[in-house]
């Protein structure tokens, strides 16, 4: 009997039926093999179904497991967040078009990575941080922080804080014994 | 607590530069910080007569960039929400620009900057500066918010709390008489002991009849001492509990007030919470953490100006160690803070998952993973138990020595006085009662080293409590509201409308519906359908352009007046605990029975309350018998019908009903519906066959406006919707 869950297609984009270029102001763009896209969902149902190389233009990523695993599953969608495919992980591409990817997600996802803390100050619901990250220095401050804390895994921390800024501890157990009595409070 | 200077230098000397590019003329300014590329940077833009200027500085390699943007010759300006970093964009000739980039601490401000921009390219005016900037840090604050997160005065919070202990000033100072009495009463005993033993005990001529006397004061004050106490504890509990009360409904009344805007912002158990735990922690404060403090605090000063007065040696010498031992129960307190808090935490996970797991028993055992779920809480509760033991360990540890180390100083008093009883400077009665007093003395401190923590609870609850109280409605009343009874003409005039800054979900919004007119509203789901209807019940109101109600401004009525005259059945129809009779009269609570009746008929509701064994009095609700989708949903309409509204809304009202159902109470509507306004939406577009008027929407704008005869024939959007809903029903009706 066939599987029920085979009747949902996934296009996977790889090396072999998608080429990522840069746009004149350098943002990622895509040329595809595949069907060609309907613009518009008013017209003709009957047209033409095979797959061509085809110039999506720019196109947008975004990751489908940005905890878990950030460089598989990573969604190619166009302006209004319509999906074109999936990148099912970037080592399926190599060389300058992985390299756009990669840059394109890290220009989207800004999360510094806290290394150090230098200190840690709680009072009256508000906890204030001082933090040695991969992107230096930083102070901010967090609101009922223990519930602003996402403990991703058991030694992964994402941190947001007033604004909506985010932060990560990637291992907690990696931190310097002064760092983690700071924030064993929260784990 | 040093909060991070306000603005660095490198940032001011971005903003001065970027204003002397500019010709030191700018209509709005702003800040980022991030370059193209995630890292950071000092930057800030104005815009200035139609151009947009910018100045980035890169610290890193010292570089200065400056740019600058004539705003009329980009095509469009979006806000693009990344995460954790927000960008502006714009088009020219079809290509994509960045503008800068920030990290979310600006993103209020771009996303004011982008407004402006799209206002300039349109000609209109930059307006003025639509949010609040916080006095102290310069930061720009979330809508529907007024107090800065970080700058937040705590000693002003306290104070504010004050006005709701004022009704009661004199139960609470009677109350506060009483404390200072105990106060008095406990410090004046040990003086009473020592004349006891000096003079008479232990004295070589004892005066009986003093010693009588003496005997009869102690019991005396022991009376006094219980009787002030019975009468402070219960004017405490009367007080404090009819500012409960009153914190309570003040509380309630707000969150009425408030815009769904800003309902929705938090969840209903948030809102539980901060009406029901916060104020009790309030009313704690009020009448139980403020009157010790005072009262400790008496005792304290009473006590030292005692043994200063007895002995000023003796009393330095016993003040000493004070110092010393607040600071080791602050340190205690921070550390117990830390892992009972800890635990705390744990515990309230172990409730989570417990509510979670009965509140889904359903899922858990349709698709069989009770024994995940048996693994996971106990997994849990181990969890619990290994941190509580530990917990406890420590305690046990540490608190026998902290006792000890607090009875040093009694220690110290005991030698000093002892080899002064001993050199016979000093006698029996006078060691008992500096030793008295001695202990008094570390009572409060003790007492007071937890203080702190009390109070940053409170703080917390406070800043929650007026976190809402001081939230204005984001919807207005007018000073002088119409409250006069409407016809039920509406227009849009050039209406956008977005539940946040950035993004319309309503765009450009030309629309006019007639007294009378039955419109129906068609499209897709997620194209703004319900969001026009909430915005004609003014649940929200437009971001530009002109909403109109008989030609006059929504915003000019008064929003009770105005709603009293809709009718609304929602999609997820709720009905409050109570009869299905009270449910109905909910609308308008001075029917008759014989309209609750007939509009239960109109409702076609009728026929099935009737099959109900206690009839109209049948319980319904989260705890009642349970209705069907259909039955609920007849129930709503004949709550609508029952108030004779002017306007009738129905947003997918009848979707729930059989196909025959919903013809019948259709034609009961086409009755209801001559000389009233109906608006109707329905994805089944066989319900909108009576419209006088159909539109479609499309991605936030309207798309089409007609007839059903009119829009079938230019072969657009809706003829596609009505060919797709023949198709699958195969049933091909003309009207």
């Amino acid at each position: 009997m066939e599987n029920f869950l085979d009747l949902a297609e996934i296009k996977y984009f790889n090396s072999e039926n998608a080429k990522i270029y840069r746009t004149k102001s350098g943002f990622a763009a895509m040329k595809a093999f595949m069907p060609p896209i309907k613009k518009d969902d008013l017209s003709e149902e009957n047209h033409d179904n095979t797959p061509d190389w085809q110039d999506l233009g720019r196109v947008y990523f975004h990751r489908m497991f940005p905890f878990d695993s950030p460089d598989e599953f990573i969604s190619v969608l166009d302006k209004d967040g319509k999906e074109y495919g999936v990148i099912r992980n970037l080592i399926d591409f190599s060389g300058e078009d992985a390299e756009i990817i990669s840059e394109t997600l890290y220009r989207k996802y800004l999360c510094p990575e806290i290394t150090k803390i230098l200190s840690l100050k709680e009072r009256l619901g508000y906890s204030y941080w001082e933090v040695e990250t991969d992107k230096g220095r930083m102070n901010f401050s967090m609101h009922d922080t223990f519930r602003n804390i996402a403990r991703v895994s058991d030694t992964r921390l994402v941190l947001s804080d007033v604004d909506g800024n985010r932060f990560s501890v990637k291992d907690t157990l990696a931190l310097d014994r002064k760092s983690y009595r700071k924030i064993e409070l929260y784990l | 607590m040093k909060i991070k200077p306000l603005t660095s230098p490198e940032q001011l000397r971005a903003r001065e530069k970027v204003k002397t590019t500019a010709g030191g003329k700018a209509e709005y300014g702003f800040d980022f910080n991030l370059s193209r590329n995630n890292n950071n940077v000092y930057g800030a833009a104005v815009i200035s007569c139609g151009i947009i200027y910018i100045t980035i500085i890169d610290t890193k390699d010292k570089t200065e960039k400056n740019e600058q943007l004539v705003i009329k010759n980009a095509g469009e300006f979006r806000y693009i929400n990344n995460i954790g970093c927000v960008s502006i964009e714009y088009t020219i000739n079809g290509e994509d620009y960045e503008l800068c980039r920030s990290d979310m601490s600006n993103a209020l401000a771009i996303q004011a900057a982008v407004k402006k921009m799209t206002a300039v390219k349109e000609g209109r005016s930059i307006g003025t500066n639509d949010f609040t900037v916080c006095p102290k840090c310069g930061k720009i604050l979330k809508q529907g918010s007024t107090v800065c997160l970080q700058c937040l005065d705590k000693k002003k919070l306290f104070m504010r709390l004050m006005p709701f202990a004022k009704p009661y000033t004199k139960p609470l100072v009677f109350a506060m008489l009483m404390f200072i009495l105990i106060a008095g009463i406990n410090t004046y005993l040990p003086y009473l002991n020592k004349y006891l033993i000096d003079d008479h005990i232990n004295s070589e001529s004892p005066n009986f009849s003093t010693f009588w006397f003496i005997i009869i004061a102690l019991v005396s004050f022991g009376l006094i001492k219980a009787i002030s106490q019975m009468i402070r504890q219960m004017i405490m509990s009367k007080t404090s509990n009819s500012i409960l009360v009153h914190l309570q409904k003040m509380l309630y009344e707000k969150v009425q007030q408030l815009s769904l805007t800003g309902i929705t912002r938090r969840s209903a158990g948030e809102l539980i919470t901060r009406i029901t735990s916060d104020t009790l922690v309030l009313k704690d404060f009020l009448v139980g953490l403020l009157p010790e403090l005072v009262q400790q605090l008496m005792i304290m000063i009473g006590v030292t100006v005692i043994m200063l007065i007895l002995d000023w040696q003796l009393t330095l010498i016993v003040m000493i160690p004070v110092p010393i031992m607040f600071l080791i129960f602050s340190a205690i307190r921070k550390f117990t803070h830390k892992i009972f808090h800890r635990q705390w935490q744990m515990q309230s996970d172990l409730g989570t998952l417990l509510y979670d797991v009965f509140s889904g028993m359903r899922v858990v055992k349709v698709f069989g993973t009770e024994r995940k779920e048996e693994a996971k809480f106990s997994k849990a509760a181990r969890r619990v138990a290994d941190i509580s033991q530990k917990n406890e360990l420590t305690w046990n540890m540490i608190v026998p020595f902290a006792v000890f180390v607090m009875g040093i100083g009694e220690y110290a008093v005991l030698y000093i006085v002892g080899q002064r009883i001993i050199d016979g400077t000093m006698q029996v009665g006078q060691l008992m009662q500096f030793i008295t007093y001695v202990a008094t003395i570390y009572g409060p401190i003790r007492w007071m080293a937890f203080v702190p923590r009390r109070l940053a609870h409170t703080a917390t609850s406070l800043a929650k409590v007026f976190e809402i109280i001081d939230e204005n409605s984001e919807l207005t009343e007018d000073e002088m509201p119409i409250t006069d009874d409407v016809c039920g003409n509406i227009e849009f005039r050039n209406a956008n409308f977005g539940y946040n800054n950035y993004e319309y979900v309503l765009k450009n919004i030309n629309l006019q519906i007639k007294n009378g007119e039955m419109v129906g509203l068609v499209g897709r789901s997620g194209v703004g359908k319900t969001t026009a209807i909430n915005l004609m019940m003014r649940l929200y109101d437009i971001t530009t352009g002109e909403l109109l109600v008989d030609g006059t401004n929504i915003k000019k009525y008064s929003q009770h007046a105005l709603r009293s005259q809709m009718g609304v059945v929602l999609q997820e129809t709720f009905l409050f605990n109570g009869t299905i009779f009270k449910n109905i009269i909910y609308a308008k609570p001075d029917s008759t029975r014989d309209e609750v009746i007939r509009a239960a008929k109109l409702a076609n509701a009728h026929e099935f309350i009737m099959k109900q064994p206690d009839g109209y009095n049948t319980y319904v609700g989260d705890k009642g018998h349970t209705l069907s989708g259909g039955e609920r949903q007849r129930i709503a309409i004949a709550r609508a019908i029952l108030r004779n509204p002017k306007i009738l809304i129905l947003d997918e009202a009848t979707a729930s009903l059989d196909t025959e159902t919903e013809k019948l109470i259709q034609d009961s509507l086409n009755r209801l519906i001559e000389g009233r306004t109906t608006i109707a939406i329905a994805h089944r577009l066989s319900t909108l066959r009576n419209a006088t008027k159909l539109v479609v929407f499309e991605k936030g704008t309207i798309e089409e406006v007609g007839t059903h005869d009119e829009l079938m024939r230019i072969n657009g959007r809706y003829y596609k919707l009505v060919m797709a809903q023949r198709q699958m029903s195969k049933l091909i009706k003309t009207k």
